[in-house]
């Protein structure tokens, strides 16, 4: 009680109004409008998006560019979904994107659990094997994996999406091996003189210390399979199961008429909703995450 | 209490039950098709024809061409026909397609958007020349001349043209800039000299010195294009040079033809100023297909643009009239009125399920019940002769278009377009001797040389067999 009182005394004590000097002001004055420059600059591509998404076509082209439509036509949302059946597509790809980002994270937390709390001869050499494959690019191996798809008899479903995220994805790997890393050794330790197993350990000891981490992985792992475009083209065939990144490509003309961008803009703003609505969910471990798995650089 | 809540480990528990749950379902077959395509083809009704089912991919896409597409889709199916076909719009078809070859599981018929020239001379698509003989349907001589030769390699026809050919080039013009310049329509260039002069009458800059109209920009429209095997290398046959000899198998662009070419080029370019005419154009856009572009908006006086060029600014530049006129020619050529009708193949990729039926549906793709509906969506001509009839009542009030038509007849050079088995490689050469001419980092003579040079070395490296030089 008596430190309350104190606190309250100094509270009492503490002047109306507050000053600042010059310098500071100053200071101030030029954090914020180089924030807000920023801010803006970063934001600029999102907001020409949903302003493009309200106009008429010939304001599209107009010069100087209009930044606020008038008059807004609402109209090009219903037309866009009107042109192609958005909803299924966005159906489509939150179907095999959720899958796989749930595959990723658990077959990443498995693994990197592998390379970085165990010890086991050879651990290193695979380690970096395993790197070594982030180096061979999907081109390369495009071919020879739709062979393998088609052998599988996977071709024109979602399985080449969805199931390859199940046995482990290098880079997340690498994010989640460094992350653990810092974890200390004693709590593993402790763990074990109580009686658990590895698998125990995992479960309740690291993985509940590694939710910002995980946060990423998802996360990444989601925008990586909602923009993926070039997977879905070469294993998909049946326009029922088009995702949106095909979608929005069929929007595009080839040399018919030109690009209708309201209609297209239209588009990528609802189907960017999920990934939006998702990021402001888990923004908070989001950026714990990049900050402690040193992403950020 | 502490019972009815859900401890970390069942919680982790029923999360991977559920998550192994949703990977089970999302691998599952899909459920049936619910695109409105698909409700429209009326499939259900006859389950014995849906029994067989080819599977056709087109490139294409907006609104017009996914419309003419499905329309096409919907008149075959509901047809008379022994077999159904299953329409997929795929883009980057050319990555698409060289896969799904490579793997056995092609599509069994194939239009639009591929390097065709790749297909052929890699024997991916099946030759057509026996389907052809035999046909009733499709008689060579019926098409417009040089369709069939742009299909061809070592011999062997690889394609038919269906759904989108027509004339590749003609002058189109902006009649209040050129009234407003002085000069008469009437009295329009036929040689590259006198088209350098209305580009001097043309051309306008403010009083700083800054561009504002530009007569001739030979970089944008069907000048730009080629060599591909659906439009020809334009400033190389504008001087009367086949600059791929296919008898040969050779490339001629060492020729002077070549350098005067390029010189012509560069001529334009030096009056405006390259660092001008580049930024106009990088701020403004090319083409026709939107209404910001250089020419729709009036910035460009004149453009060479293929038959589609009408309807399309009627679409974007509705404000304004345009006339067309007989690209220009180098001296040497007076005289000569030069065309190309460039079109795009149907082929049948190796490794389809049913040749016979799949060159029976390509049949039906040369057809007017398939020319007609993709005429009145996209605009598009097809490649059969008796579509080039400037009287037809279907071309009435356009006349623009039918100058393009009556051009197809009146030409006296019919350039085929080229079948060159590396022509991503020479078309990416192309832009960079336009650009290093241009730009003065080489001499057109230079730059014609190197051109030549590259393009047999890559030829050599890609095809060894073939080179002989």
């Amino acid at each position: 009680m008596e430190i309350l009182n104190a606190k309250r005394k100094s509270a009492i004590n503490v002047p109306t109004r507050v000053r600042f000097a010059p310098y500071t002001v100053l200071r101030r004055l030029i954090l914020y409008v180089t924030v807000i420059s920023f801010s803006l600059l970063f934001a600029a591509p999102l907001i020409w998006m949903i302003s493009t998404s309200l106009k008429t076509d010939p304001q599209v082209y107009h010069v100087p560019p209009i930044w606020i439509p008038n008059p807004i036509r609402l109209a090009n949302y219903p037309e866009a979904l009107s042109i192609r059946p958005f909803g299924i597509f966005t159906l489509n790809t939150l179907r095999y994107a959720l899958t796989s980002t749930v595959g990723a994270v658990m077959s990443a937390a498995v693994v990197a659990y592998g390379f970085s709390r165990l010890q086991w001869p050879g651990r290193n050499v695979l380690f970096f094997l395993c790197l070594a494959t982030m180096m061979i690019p999907f081109q390369v191996r495009m071919v020879p994996l739709y062979i393998t798809f088609k052998n599988l008899d996977w071709l024109n479903s979602y399985k080449p999406l969805i199931i390859p995220a199940f046995l482990g994805i290098p880079y997340y790997i690498f994010l989640l091996r460094q992350f653990f890393l810092t974890i200390p050794q004693e709590l593993s330790d402790a763990a074990r003189v109580d009686g658990a197993n590895e698998l125990n350990i995992l479960l309740r000891i690291i993985l509940p210390l590694a939710k910002p981490a995980l946060a990423v992985v998802g996360l990444l792992q989601f925008m990586a399979a909602w923009d993926n475009f070039l997977g879905p083209l070469i294993y998909l065939s049946n326009e029922s199961l088009f995702p949106i990144a095909l979608g929005l490509r069929q929007l595009r003309s080839d040399s018919v008429e030109a690009l209708m961008w309201p209609y297209m803009m239209a588009a990528s703003t609802m189907t960017i909703l999920p990934v939006v609505v998702l990021f402001f969910f888990v923004q908070r471990t989001f950026v714990e995450g990049i900050s402690i798995t040193g992403i950020k650089g | 209490m502490s019972h009815d809540r859900m401890t970390r480990r069942e919680f982790l528990r029923w999360s991977v039950v559920g998550a192994g749950s949703i990977g089970i379902a999302a691998c599952m077959a899909a459920p049936p098709a619910a695109l409105p395509s698909a409700e429209t083809t009326g499939q259900n009704d006859e389950p014995d024809k849906a029994s067989t089912q080819l599977v056709w991919w087109h490139g294409w896409g907006g609104p017009s061409g996914l419309a003419a597409m499905t329309a096409i889709e919907d008149a075959f199916n509901t047809g008379d026909h022994s077999f159904q076909i299953e329409r997929v719009h795929v883009d980057e078809m050319n990555q698409k397609i060289l896969v799904a070859i490579a793997g056995g599981t092609p599509p069994d018929i194939g239009v639009c958007c591929a390097q065709y020239a790749q297909l052929y001379s890699r024997n991916a698509v099946v030759p057509l020349d026996d389907y052809i003989d035999a046909s009733i349907v499709i008689k060579r001589d019926a098409f417009v001349q040089g369709l069939f030769e742009s299909m061809q390699w070592l011999g062997k026809t690889y394609g038919v043209p269906a759904i989108e050919a027509g004339p590749r080039y003609g002058i189109m013009y902006n009649n209040a800039l050129i009234a407003e310049a002085g000069l008469e329509a009437a009295n329009f260039p036929t040689t590259w000299d006198e088209m350098y002069e209305w580009h001097v009458a043309l051309s306008k800059f403010d009083s700083a010195g800054n561009v504002s109209t530009i007569g001739f920009d030979p970089r944008d429209g069907t000048s730009r294009n080629g060599p591909a095997t659906n439009i020809p290398q334009f400033w190389a046959i504008n001087y009367g040079l086949d600059a791929w000899d296919s008898e040969t198998l050779t490339f001629h662009y060492d020729r002077q033809e070549y350098v005067e070419a390029l010189a012509t080029i560069k001529r334009f370019y030096d009056y405006v100023g390259v660092e001008q005419m580049e930024s106009l154009r990088s701020s403004t856009g090319t083409w026709v297909n939107t209404p910001s572009a250089q020419f729709p908006a009036g910035i460009l006086a004149t453009l060479n643009i293929g038959y589609y060029g009408p309807g399309e600014l009627a679409i974007n530049a509705p404000d304004k009239e345009f006339g067309v006129a007989w690209v220009p020619v180098p001296e040497a050529r007076s005289g000569i009125k030069m065309q190309s009708v460039g079109g795009i193949p149907a082929y049948i990729p190796v490794g389809s399920k049913d040749p016979d039926r799949a060159f029976e549906f390509i049949e039906f793709l040369t057809t007017d019940a398939v020319q007609t509906p993709v005429f009145e969506a996209t605009g598009w001509l097809g490649g059969r002769k008796e579509w080039y009839d400037p009287d037809l009542p279907r071309y009435a009030g356009r006349d623009v278009l039918r100058w393009y038509l009556q051009s197809v007849n009146e030409a006296d050079e019919m350039w085929a377009c080229p079948v060159i088995p590396i022509q991503a490689f020479v078309e990416d050469q192309r832009e960079k001797t336009y650009a290093a001419v241009i730009f003065g980092e080489k001499t057109p003579e230079q730059a014609a040389i190197d051109m030549h040079t590259a393009c047999t070395e890559e030829l050599r490296n890609e095809f060894p067999d073939l080179v002989t030089e």
